[in-house]
């Protein structure tokens, strides 16, 4: 099946537009370029959102792929957080720890 | 002799890290820059989508306001018109927004991640750590007599040392995960960007210099076949609006939208580049220049985007 070149079909509507507006042309020669114009333009629009529609499938993959580099990047940040904190928490409890012991050596 | 070996050691180790000095964030500016002007240029390509239909509609509108025996309709003899159906499938469009969605999202994640804190926490909760032994220790003396009681002094400088290597440690992790992130997500953000790239080149340029061009001249037609039944300040105010067709009309013959996902494109392969590089301030320096380029386009692209949606 042939493809349709859309870009082609493109310049035909651009090239009835200006002859719709060129003063060399009679009236009613004007205004049937200009009638064809917008009848070829319905026709390209059609086309255009076939191919717009055929392109969305390759998009979804993709983006299917985008959102596993995203949770990984992610996780990557809660891994070097979670080191931090781990830390921070070790800290915490040994400060803790000697609080504690403090209270028990004034019970001796 | 427990406190002169570790004073031997402490010096050696503080003397080794004096030399080989503290690991900086190089990541942290031009990753920030990347991601915003991410942010604006998905927010221009955003908008643009979301306005393909209504161009439409628009169009149509126009098309029945310059000729009085046309009627509102929606559906004709050639099917659904603009107000009867969205000329682009909103499914199709959604996966559109979807994808300039993720796009934004990598770069801010890139960025959560180059300016994420840890490896300074990591020193700060070592200092903590340092001072916490400290008092342990001498706690620990009280309950047992330890003999050294001058050890607990090497506790604090030892815990700082622990402290700067570790963040020298996440530093390296740190950039090592940027690196994968980079790695793994080039492959599919070229191609979501390269996709939308064909959107911009294959299917919106043409729908809008042809619509352009099908405004002027539905405007010039009306025009020609209504000029002698309006008054001079009618004249004027058509001939305004002509003049403004036609300005778009040529506007859109040389604007290109697509060199904006063109910049981002170049912008983000030059920072898998990076990231694959020994990192020496040449290859920043190479980084940074494609990072300019492109927001100095982002600006004056954005706005030709935005002549285009009505």
């Amino acid at each position: 099946m042939t493809r349709v070149d859309t870009t082609t079909l493109a310049e035909v509507v651009k090239q009835c537009f200006e002859h719709s507006t060129d003063g060399r042309f009679t009236p009613e020669e004007r205004a049937r370029f200009l009638v064809e114009g917008k009848r070829l333009r319905g026709l390209l629009m059609n086309l255009l959102s076939a191919e717009f529609a055929a392109g969305t499938a390759p998009l979804v993959d993709a983006n299917a792929a985008v959102r596993a580099v995203n949770a990984d990047l992610k996780a990557s940040a809660e891994q070097l957080a979670r080191i931090a904190t781990t830390l921070n928490n070790v800290a915490r409890l040994v400060g803790t720890l000697d609080k504690l012991l403090n209270v028990a050596v004034s019970f001796v | 002799m427990r406190t002169r070996q570790l004073a031997r050691l402490t010096a050696t180790v503080a003397l080794l890290l004096g030399i080989t000095g503290c690991a900086t964030n190089k990541y942290r500016a031009p990753i920030g820059a990347f991601r915003d002007d991410t942010q604006r240029t998905v927010g221009a390509l955003r908008d643009f989508y979301q306005s393909r239909n209504t161009y439409e509609v628009d169009l149509y509108l126009n098309g029945v306001a310059a000729d009085s025996t046309f009627e509102v309709l929606t559906a004709d003899s050639n099917g659904p018109t603009p107000l009867g159906a969205a000329t682009f499938s909103p499914a199709s469009m959604t996966a559109r927004l979807n994808a300039l969605d993720l796009v934004g999202a990598y770069a801010s994640r890139l960025a959560a991640l180059a300016s994420s804190d840890a490896p300074a926490r990591f020193r700060d909760a070592a200092g903590l750590l340092g001072t916490n032994l400290v008092s342990l220790d001498k706690t620990f003396q009280k309950l047992s007599g330890d003999s050294d009681p001058t050890a607990s002094r090497f506790i604090s400088p030892i815990a700082s040392i622990v402290g700067a290597v570790g963040e020298m440690v996440l530093e390296h992790k740190r950039d090592e995960l940027i690196a994968a992130g980079l790695a793994k997500g080039e492959g599919p953000v070229q191609e979501v960007l390269g996709l939308v790239r064909d959107d911009l080149d294959k299917v919106f340029s043409l729908q809008v210099a042809t619509g352009e061009a099908e405004r002027f001249a539905t405007l010039v037609a009306a025009y020609n076949r209504d000029r002698s039944k309006l008054s001079y300040e009618q004249r004027k105010s058509r001939l305004e609006e002509i003049k403004a067709a036609h300005r778009t009309r040529m506007a859109v013959a040389s604007a290109v939208p697509s060199a904006l996902v063109t910049s981002m494109l170049d912008a983000h392969a030059a920072l898998v580049a990076l990231a694959r590089s020994p990192r020496r301030p040449e290859n920043f320096a190479e980084f940074t220049d494609a990072l300019e380029l492109w927001a100095s386009r982002v600006a004056f692209l954005s706005g030709q985007i935005k002549s285009l949606i009505r």
